[in-house]
């Protein structure tokens, strides 16, 4: 019988100390929905589509792309850390309300990035949207209301 | 695939590494991870995370300015370091680069070793006759141009690219790019670097990568710029002396992206000679 390979690392996901079981060779997006955050999305698992996407220590990566051992110790942000059905997030209203969710696969994606860019630049123009977005793949909408829902979410945000 | 036994290190000092080569079958270096995760080899057996040496830092070192291998892409765009037209030049080619989340993993390091076609890196470093420090099998610290790293395949596995060294200089650029979408790899990469000085071009640089041989210095091209003004008939002339082959892709002919070559440089020398 081979002895076992996995291990358990530290992190912090979603604002809370963790500790997750995974193989030495496995990616964060594996591991994260290995340990039931199914809220981060498989889409192409090659950094192409950013279903996938995770703030690590508040910048947003392709977490199809991150060894998951190499980020132990860090801080991770899937789209339940920047809301929930108990605490929607300004972002996730303002997807709603742009009517930018269709089939909805890619938004926990789009919700994670957002949420990055307006911490970032918190009045982002069109084309610094569309920049910064480009690693987010959605296949029902054609972006205009995705573009829309940033913009919308911005304007909550300055209101407050 | 990667093999489940993998072993991790994190190094804090280099000196550390060196026992874990001499130790283990088939080391990788692991800076953002983006080539090892394209690669997946299965015969590496231990992996040697570089972020706890400190490498990503971004600083001036007199009149250049000297960046750290782990910095990602994304570090030097966003960089503050340096406002000369050669460091611009890394920024603007480098803020093409794949898409921002990628950006954000891929190292200029990793990307330098590893050198794949797409690389938007190379071809500028090149152009701004940047130069490179590495750990030879961990250990002894080598420098030698990017060039000269690229040419001899340097970048093979137990050297560890350490910092690149960007000379901060006054001069005029183009970056070019052919991808299908402006967030895919490139198929290759076109960067031009001279010094415009009374209106004639000197020194002119012309490197693409993704060819072939993975670099091709267009001496020719050059050579029809240089001591010239960029007039159109210049450029026309310069295009026509590109010389670089390709191999054929799932998305592109080889001799269309030789034809695109020629394309980019008129645009390139045009944007050059302010005329675009």
């Amino acid at each position: 019988m081979s002895a076992t390979t996995t291990i358990r690392e530290k992190f912090t996901v979603n604002g809370k100390a963790v500790e997750l079981a995974m193989e030495p060779n496995e990616t964060l997006l594996q591991v994260l929905r290995n340990n039931g955050y199914t809220e981060v999305k498989n889409g192409c698992s090659e950094g192409q589509c950013g279903a996938c996407m995770v703030q690590l220590d508040g910048v947003p990566v392709n977490s199809c792309q991150v060894l998951a051992v190499s980020a132990k110790g860090k801080k991770v942000t899937t789209s339940k850390g920047v809301g929930n059905y108990a605490n929607v997030s300004t972002i996730q209203e303002a997807y709603v309300e742009a009517g930018a969710v269709q089939c909805g696969f890619c938004i926990p994606g789009f919700v994670v990035v957002t949420d990055a860019l307006l911490r970032e630049n918190p009045d982002p123009g069109e084309d610094e949207i569309k920049a910064y977005l480009n690693g987010n793949l959605c296949r029902c909408t054609g972006y205009v209301k995705i573009i829309d829902a940033v913009k919308l979410a911005a304007k909550k945000l300055k209101k407050g | 695939m990667l093999k489940k036994e993998l072993r991790w290190f994190f190094p804090e000092k280099p000196d550390e590494i060196p026992d874990i080569l001499k130790k283990e079958a088939k080391v990788a270096f692991h800076g953002g991870g983006t080539s090892i995760l394209r690669i997946k080899s299965d015969v590496i057996t231990a992996m040697v995370d570089l972020s706890k040496l400190g490498w990503n830092k971004i600083r001036k070192d007199g009149s250049s300015v000297v960046i750290g291998a782990t910095a990602t892409f994304n570090e030097v765009v966003k960089s503050s370091a340096s406002t000369a037209c050669s460091f611009r030049m890394l920024q603007d080619a480098l803020s093409r680069a794949a898409s921002n989340s990628i950006r954000n993993r891929i190292t200029v390091g990793g990307s330098l070793a590893d050198f794949p076609p797409w690389s938007d890196l190379i071809a500028t470093l090149i152009a701004l006759d940047a130069k490179v420090t590495w750990l030879e099998d961990g250990k002894a610290e080598k420098k030698a141009s990017v060039a000269e790293f690229i040419e001899k395949k340097l970048g093979k596995d137990k050297n560890l690219v350490r910092e690149i060294t960007v000379p901060e200089k006054d001069l005029s650029y183009s970056v070019k790019r052919l991808a299908r979408t402006s967030f895919e790899y490139g198929m290759f990469n076109l960067a031009v670097s001279c010094v415009v000085k009374n209106g004639t071009i000197e020194s002119p640089v012309i490197v693409v990568t993704g060819t072939k041989d993975r670099v091709a210095r267009q001496s020719d091209a050059e050579a029809a710029i240089a001591g010239k003004a960029l007039t159109d008939d210049v450029i026309r002339d310069a295009a026509a002396r590109v010389k670089v082959e390709f191999n054929a892709d799932v998305n592109f002919g080889a001799e269309y992206k030789a034809n695109m070559v020629g394309v980019y440089l008129k645009d390139a020398l045009a944007e050059i000679a302010g005329r675009k």
